[in-house]
């Protein structure tokens, strides 16, 4: 099981943020961590923590291996392909270590433009990745749905490899997640965020019940609280987790995280 | 790092004008991260206080939409302007390659500035329009903090059509959305957020600049932002453009010296005869002048120390 680490943009330590991520990305690097996750958008709109992607941006311009992830787009408050061009470039910046969970819940208050609804926000989100794509893997790119629609369209630059990002659907429930399968035909990656051990059950159920099969394929990502990590290794083994990652309500300091990769 | 008030260069009716250079960061192995920094460092080295990318989410192989700055004044003699850009069907088009790309404003910002120790990034512009401002307003409080406040906000409405589609933003509205925008996002900086939200504290806000010269770009500038960045207009153009904004400022109860104004240009013409153009906008007061020069990954080094020698600027050599 890889361990990860997640965490908002925020620093208590003396010095710029920029050197205290700078420091914690090369100590967690040094310390064998698998990734390191920006919060999601979710959780970025109800702190005073910075933007999650230009946090990332420092992580990937002080390491060279650790894979790197957003842990909750909300796809439907973003156009698709402004922030394709965010990922792409940030994609860039790193080598092509980006891979992008995505939150396909109700995107509430304090994430939507003032007066705007979205009545359908799983439908949004899923035609906006779907644009996205496009943008990232074709050359003049197309796409038409209900949400955005274009042709011929010059993105550049483009994730490397032209490749489509690891995309990991944060725990949306059965409902979704068979929307899901029906739109893109598959399930690459799942997380649970923040969920107890009662509850990350209960998702990886629903996770079932979906396929219509055991998740064997899925990549599942647990994430819990820093300080949970010591009980959770357990039970994130006995549920096939494929990776549990340490939450942080801030820039962890080198010893920190020393402490998790114990 | 020096301050910018005591460093030599251009002097005109304000004081010392910033010089900067607008050129662009693409992804392309001829720009690549190496030439980013060395490209940053040349411009630092140089004297130059600056660099200002402009931005485009998307391009396109041809547009029905018009280019609206398809003429720039002539360096020699900057009354005249001179058309430069290609023309299909009557419309001009933008200038840019058949693969043309861009990096993402923000990380660029945070890149340049890593790089260097004093030099400014700014953005030439940003299409507001296409932004959700809620997301907005943090992004620009963390390229403030990353860039040690070293970054500038401009801002503008577009004018590619295509793009706004495409960026699921409507196109004819975007003017008013583009005020309201200004006002969002510069409220949520003083605090005037909905309940519940959050944003970073301890960073000073970038100057957010309008950029183009409409006069709804003009009013906007002098009402709600921190400056006004026009492009490509001859000096009377420029001298109307100030006295109306400084009309704007007076009717908002703000005073001139509250705003940044930077006036841009395509550089046409002898390098040599830029001093020119650079004298006479800055004799009309401008606190910055922005420079595009179309510089290539081959030959910036060599253009930037001709300019910075011909404008007095306080660098050495640009390497």
């Amino acid at each position: 099981m890889d361990i990860g680490i997640a965490c908002a943009f925020e620093s208590r330590q003396a010095g710029s943020l920029r050197e205290a991520i700078r420091a914690a990305a090369v100590a967690a690097e040094d310390e064998g961590f698998a990734s390191w996750w920006g919060l999601g958008d979710r959780e970025v709109a109800r702190t005073s923590s910075h933007d999650a992607t230009l946090g990332l941006y420092c992580v990937a311009r002080a390491t060279r291996r650790i894979r790197l992830g957003l842990a909750g787009d909300v796809l439907a408050v973003r156009a698709a392909a402004v922030r394709a061009k965010q990922l792409a470039t940030l994609d860039w910046f790193a080598g092509g270590r980006l891979e992008l969970g995505i939150d396909l819940d109700d995107p509430g208050a304090d994430l939507l433009e003032p007066g705007a609804d979205v009545a359908d926000p799983v439908g949004r989100s899923l035609d906006r990745l779907t644009a996205m794509e496009a943008l990232w893997t074709q050359r003049r790119a197309e796409v038409s749905s209900p949400t955005v629609s274009f042709a011929g369209a010059i993105a550049n630059p483009k994730p490397v490899g032209d490749r489509r990002l690891t995309v990991h659907l944060r725990n949306p429930g059965t409902p979704a997640l068979r929307r899901v399968l029906e739109t893109r035909g598959r399930i690459e990656a799942w997380t649970a965020w923040r969920l107890d051990p009662a509850a990350l059950d209960a998702a990886l159920s629903a996770l079932r019940d979906a396929l219509g099969a055991d998740p064997g394929t899925v990549r599942r990502t647990w994430f819990v609280d820093a300080h949970l990590m010591p009980t959770s290794r357990a039970v994130a083994a006995d549920a096939g987790i494929d990776e549990l990652v340490a939450v942080f309500d801030r820039v962890p300091e080198p010893a920190e995280l020393r402490e998790v990769a114990a | 790092m020096s301050d910018s008030s005591t460093r030599g260069g251009v002097i005109g009716a304000r004081g010392r004008v910033e010089i900067g250079l607008v050129d662009l960061f693409d992804g392309s192995p001829e720009r690549d991260l190496d030439f980013m920094a060395e490209f940053a460092r040349a411009t630092e080295n140089a004297g130059f206080d600056g660099i200002w990318m402009p931005e485009h989410i998307l391009f396109f192989e041809r547009y029905d939409s018009v280019y609206p700055y398809p003429e720039a004044p002539l360096a020699a003699n900057p009354d005249v302007k001179e058309r430069h850009n290609k023309v299909v069907e009557g419309k001009a088009q933008v200038e840019s390659a058949p693969d043309q790309g861009l990096l993402d404003l923000f990380q660029t910002a945070v890149e340049v500035c890593a790089a260097t120790t004093r030099l400014r990034f700014g953005s030439s512009v940003l299409l507001l329009p296409l932004r959700n401002p809620r997301i907005l307003a943090r992004e620009a409080l963390t390229v403030a903090e990353l860039t040690g406040g070293r970054f500038d906000l401009g801002v503008g409405v577009g004018w590619s059509a295509e793009e706004f589609a495409a960026c699921e933003s409507d196109f004819r509205t975007r003017g008013r959305r583009c005020e309201q925008l200004v006002h969002a996002v510069t409220g949520a900086w003083r605090g005037g957020l909905d309940e519940g939200r959050a944003l970073p504290v301890g960073c000073r806000a970038p100057r957010v600049l309008v950029g183009g010269h409409s006069p709804a770009a003009i009013r906007r500038a002098g009402t709600a932002a921190d400056g006004w960045y026009p492009w490509n207009l001859t000096p009377a153009e420029l001298a109307d453009g100030l006295r109306t904004l400084e009309e704007h400022v007076e009717a908002s109860g703000r005073s001139r010296d509250d705003l940044h104004v930077i006036a841009g240009f395509r550089g046409v013409g002898e390098l040599s005869d830029l001093p020119e153009i650079v004298r006479r906008y800055a004799e009309l007061g401008v606190d910055g002048i922005n420079i595009s020069l179309r510089m290539t990954a081959d030959n910036y080094d060599e253009v930037m120390a001709e300019v910075a020698q011909t404008l007095g600027l306080d660098g050495g050599e640009a390497r």
